[in-house]
């Protein structure tokens, strides 16, 4: 699992590739996490080039939503390719997390 | 690859081994033939699993392995996760609720729950000495009935005063199942039952050729000299070993009802040579109406039980009237068992209070055996875990119980499956105890205090010769409304009544 981080305006938007599974949801978390605590609360998970995600990581997206939230701030799914989506859908992720197709869209919900 | 290939990791409980483990299920997963979509799905139902063990299994700091196999069957792919870590059943974990809201959304039970969501079958199993064990299953992605055929075909004729049965006798084969017939098959299970079939194996003609293939099930089916599909009847052995196999899947087409049909069906697969059962067949029978008990008792199928409310109230048979049209109380079936081969004499301990009845059934289905006392005033138990078996059926609501080995505490483990099966809400819940274990003389008594009853006995069981006890979770039942045939199934009827603690008065 990589992050790479840029920004757009005030949006910090964080590409996470590859997976996000039990070994690596704990690093991915604290990245979030840390990002948020130092003053980032408008966040973009582009998730376009993430191709596994399990509860770890889910609980690590709802930890960061939360902490976003927290801050008067915001945290956006992007560009969820087809399985991670699917993973969102069952467990019901898509209704409590803002999903968006696009990263355009992504930062612009999270705006 | 073979059917029965295998492959066994023991891995360190240490989360860095995990990648290791995915890489080996997702290898072996694609080898048995699973597409790249559903590989990403066994990889996370395997990593809940592992990481569940891991975190819950052992101590902070513990070191201590455990065991991953993933073995093919006839329908995909088998995965088993065992472990002699500490005692913890994630059946015991918060149920994850989807839906909500972020505030109140939260982790516990999320592992499990998407457990469930990407594979087929989940369970947990307490092993007693040997550890604890979950079990995945994945069945590989098949086209049901409904993917072959249009709405139109599926449709069962419409009910009129007159169904349009042939009524002149025609010729016709009974043999065992060609590829071409599966899709037939699938058919006509739908057509006369809807989906209501237990298994929903039946309903995936490429999984009922897999079956027939490995063995698993022996399919007869009627054809006409022309070769049109008439009706099905099958033997399913429950599992690789069983000297028991049930008679099911047993429906003919609504035009060729009257042509002796199952009558046929049911010679074929008794004298099917090689694939009969070593010892004998059981049958389960619906109570709403007595056809199929009818057939039962025709061939020498004897009753031998009678478990209460297994199936859903919406159970309803396309061309064939209930007894009682409106019925809406869960359905009941007799159970009823007939010998292959000569029964073994063997030693059994029924419990005094069920000895005369006990002895009675197995008259009905001709066993003799040798009913003993054990010494003492109580049972002797080791001073371990019981090896519980538990099989939860979610569809149908219903789950079998199986004490396949008596510890100290089997009393207080079984109460807490029960009551961990209640506030999954299921309703019926069936109790296997072995007769030839003399346990089960002075236990039985204890197990009806938690509010079981008698249901039945069947032989040559997984714990050999059994003794079925039930319990109702809450389940609103006229005993009225079971309809019996058999003289034998009467006088079960009205002693599983007689001992249902859920009747008043």
């Amino acid at each position: 699992m990589t992050i790479v981080e840029s920004r757009q305006g005030d949006v910090l938007i964080l590409k996470v590739k590859d997976r996000l599974d039990s070994t690596t949801a704990g690093a991915f978390e604290k990245h979030v996490t840390g990002a948020i605590e130092g003053g980032s609360r408008l966040i973009v998970l582009d998730c376009a080039e993430l191709n596994y995600v399990s509860s770890a990581g889910l609980r690590a997206f709802l930890t960061g939503a939360k902490l976003a939230k927290s801050k008067q701030g915001r945290l956006v799914i992007g560009c969820p390719q087809v399985q991670v989506k699917e993973i969102l859908d069952m467990t019901g992720f898509s209704g409590i997390l803002p999903i968006s197709a696009t990263l355009e869209a992504a930062v612009a919900a999270c705006s | 690859m073979a059917t029965n290939e295998c492959i066994r990791l023991t891995l360190p409980n240490d989360l860095s081994y995990l990648p290791m483990a995915l890489l080996c299920v997702r290898e072996m997963a694609r080898k048995v033939g699973f597409p790249e979509t559903e590989l990403s799905k066994i990889e996370i139902g395997v990593e809940e699993s592992v990481s569940n063990v891991i975190e819950h299994a052992f101590d902070v700091g513990e070191t201590g392995t455990f065991d991953l196999t993933c073995e093919r069957m006839p329908l995909g792919l088998s995965i088993r996760i065992k472990e002699k870590g500490m005692p913890f059943d994630p059946a015991h974990l918060p149920e994850y609720q989807p839906g909500g809201d972020l505030e109140k959304a939260s982790g516990p039970g999320l592992g499990v729950f998407l457990m469930r969501k990407v594979m087929d079958k989940v369970s947990f199993h307490n092993l007693g000495m040997d550890g604890k064990e979950t079990r995945l299953v994945k069945y590989l992605p098949s086209k049901s009935i409904e993917q072959y055929c249009s709405e139109a075909e599926l449709r069962a004729p419409p009910l009129t005063s007159e169904p349009a049965v042939i009524k002149e006798k025609i010729a016709y084969d009974v043999r065992g199942l060609q590829e071409a017939e599966a899709i037939e098959v699938s058919r006509c299970a739908y057509k006369s039952h809807g989906y209501t079939f237990f298994d929903e194996h039946i309903y995936y003609p490429e999984r009922l050729l897999k079956l027939n293939q490995s063995g698993e099930l022996v399919s007869a089916v009627a054809v006409t000299k022309d070769g049109t599909f008439m009706g099905h009847a099958a033997l399913h052995f429950p599992y690789v070993g069983a000297k028991i196999a049930e008679m099911t899947f047993a429906f003919v087409n609504v035009e060729y009802r009257g042509q002796g049909c199952m009558n046929r069906l049911c010679e074929y697969l008794f004298a099917a040579s090689g694939k009969q059962p070593q010892c004998g067949v059981y049958a389960y029978a619906v109570t709403n109406h007595v056809i199929t008990q009818k057939v039962m008792a025709k061939f020498g199928i004897n009753d031998c039980g009678l478990e209460l409310a297994t199936s859903p109230a919406t159970w309803t048979f396309k061309g064939i009237a209930s007894e009682d049209d409106g019925n809406a109380q869960r359905i009941s079936v007799a159970l009823s068992f007939k010998y292959l081969a000569p029964p073994a004499r063997l030693t059994v301990y029924p419990p005094p209070q069920h000895r005369e009845m006990i002895e009675a059934l197995d008259r009905n289905i001709q066993a003799e055996h040798q009913y003993m006392v054990p010494p003492g005033t109580g049972p002797s138990l080791p001073e371990e875990a019981s090896d519980i078996e538990v099989d939860l059926h979610a569809v149908e609501q219903n789950a079998d119980v199986c004490i396949r080995r008596y510890g100290v505490a089997v009393v207080r483990e079984l109460r807490a499956i029960l009551r961990d099966l209640c506030l999954k809400q299921v309703a019926a819940i069936n109790l296997l105890l072995s007769l030839e274990d003399p346990a089960t003389y002075f236990l039985t008594a204890e197990f009806e205090k938690m509010g079981l009853f008698f249901s039945g006995i069947l032989p040559q069981t997984r714990v050999g010769d059994a003794l079925i006890l039930q319990y109702l979770n809450n389940v609103a039942l006229d005993y009225d409304k079971i309809h019996i045939h058999t003289d034998m199934g009467k006088r079960i009827l009205a002693y599983v009544k007689a001992h249902d603690p859920n009747v008043v008065g």
